[in-house]
């Protein structure tokens, strides 16, 4: 769990991060550039949140041992002392912004959204919770009504949820301290990583939730996707030069996962934004025919 | 390991499959498709597994994780596994070192040196002419220094003035041929460099 900073050092935390990686690959300049205003904005919101620690879910370790996630979506989106339409319309003045600036080709997106939001066309809260529930059929209908695809107004719906969902994960992720989770899929949401890292003097590998940030423990020798342990169907690869940066990829499933080894390193890395530094491997993981063990925002890159 | 269950907050990731491409998104993704198809052209992408193997060193037994170039077959690294439950992915100096006794070590020692008294360069010979030698050196010492009776008169048969070191990189079996060898010839002094 992070420490509490205010909005303006995170965002400079962010920003600082982007940079350094854009100066260590310059090829991913444009990339670090399009989505600097969209994650500085997500940071500094997540930071001006109170922390949501009320009310939490019931824990029932025999589920969690089953492979069951601690929270469902209303575990998520319903808090004490949060007025979630007031928020995303926070997040939407304070984001969408961030949205046009650095994905221009979702500008007229974004415009309909606004102005869908704005003439009570959309209930941004209901469509959020469609979203997450998987209610597809429902959250396609809203979306129609809206003008907008599903997988644009999906995308732009959870880039402005993203603060809360982190910042709600937090809280709930501290139920599960020195519980045992064995599974590749988030303890808190439910959801598959983002990346991995290895860290520690023991090299342990660590994923981070594609959805709610949450970070567990996994094994260094098993796929998070599906669970396959043949050692002779699980590879890795590495440019070599950047032998701390690698993709692990798993022949059962075909999918696969970023990986960072932080260990050595000057500084931790700052999270938020780490799996955008390896969008190269994302690119030749894919190139081989590869699947993200999770869609971020950036790793669709084919 | 069970299958990963998961609830609905996968459809929320799922709906972006065939959706917003970064390109989509109006990022220009010329440099970064340049740079990976340099990385790729340079031949510099290198892929690799992992197995899961066992420290030799001691009875402790500390788990590894080797990493093999699955074009060349060769070591390319060896770590404790984080996940075994002697080790928790720690090794000690010796175990840590494991990789420098692989194949990629090009200093390590593949032919028998010998320096004769007051010289002061190497020679290549062969396992034939060294084990003769040390069989030779061993006898002859022993001839002349075993030891039958103590002050006492008191029967002791033993050998002071050749001592054993053993090594770490010696397995438990090897240890234990040795050390019957050494009580053979009358050994008082044997110890073991994995105590000091």
């Amino acid at each position: 769990m992070q420490q509490d900073i205010s909005p303006t050092e995170a965002a400079e935390k962010v920003r600082q991060a982007l940079e350094a990686m854009a100066r260590q690959t310059p090829a991913l300049r444009e990339i670090m550039a399009a989505f600097r205003p969209l994650k500085e904005g997500q940071a500094a919101l997540k930071a001006s949140l109170p922390a949501l620690d009320s009310p939490m879910p019931g824990l029932d370790p025999a589920r969690l041992a089953q492979g069951e996630p601690l929270a469902s979506t209303g575990d998520f989106l319903a808090c004490a002392g949060l007025d979630l339409p007031a928020f995303l319309e926070r997040a939407a003045q304070a984001l969408l912004p961030a949205l046009e600036t650095g994905f221009p080709a979702l500008a007229a997106d974004v415009t309909a959204l606004r102005a869908a939001l704005e003439k009570k066309g959309l209930d941004a809260a209901s469509s959020l919770e469609a979203l997450l529930a998987g209610r597809q059929d429902d959250f396609e209908r809203r979306a129609s009504q809206a003008g907008l695809s599903p997988a644009s107004l999906g995308f732009m719906l959870l880039q402005l949820a993203k603060p809360l969902l982190e910042r709600r994960a937090e809280s709930l992720g501290l139920l599960l301290e020195g519980l045992d989770w064995r599974q590749g899929s988030c303890p808190v949401c439910g959801s598959l990583p983002e990346m991995a890292y290895l860290e520690g003097t023991g090299g342990q590998r660590w994923l981070r939730c594609s959805l709610c940030a949450h970070h567990w423990r996994f094994s260094r020798t098993a796929c998070p996707v599906c669970g396959n342990e043949d050692q002779n169907q699980l590879e890795f690869f590495y440019a070599e030069g950047r032998e701390s940066e690698r993709v692990d990829s798993c022949r059962q499933c075909r999918n696969y996962l970023i990986t960072l080894d932080a260990r050595g390193q000057d500084k931790p890395p700052v999270w938020e934004v780490a799996a955008l530094g390896l969008v190269h491997l994302d690119l030749l993981a894919q190139q081989r025919g590869l699947t993200p063990a999770a869609w971020c925002a950036w790793n669709q890159v084919g | 390991m069970k299958k990963c269950s998961r609830r609905e907050f996968l459809a929320a990731t799922g709906i972006f499959a065939g959706g917003l491409a970064l390109s989509s998104l109006g990022i220009p993704l010329g440099s970064v498709k340049a740079f990976a198809q340099e990385l790729t052209k340079a031949d510099r992408i290198k892929t690799a597994k992992t197995t899961i193997s066992t420290c030799y060193h001691c009875s402790v037994s500390c788990g590894l994780l080797c990493s093999t170039d699955t074009k060349t077959g060769k070591i390319i690294n060896i770590e404790g596994d984080p996940e075994h439950p002697v080790n928790e992915g720690a090794l000690c100096a010796k175990g840590a070192a494991m990789f420098q006794m692989s194949a990629n070590n090009e200093h390590r020692l593949t032919k028998v040196l010998y320096r004769a008294p007051h010289a002061a360069k190497w020679e290549v010979k062969s396992w034939d002419w060294a084990i003769e030698r040390i069989a030779r050196k061993i006898k002859d010492v022993r001839d002349q220094d075993f030891i039958f009776k103590n002050d006492k008169g008191q029967m002791v048969n033993r050998l002071e003035t050749i001592g054993h070191m053993g090594s770490s990189k010696l397995d438990n079996e090897e240890c234990w041929a040795i050390i019957t060898m050494a009580r053979a010839l009358g050994l008082v002094h044997i110890d073991h460099q994995a105590r000091v």
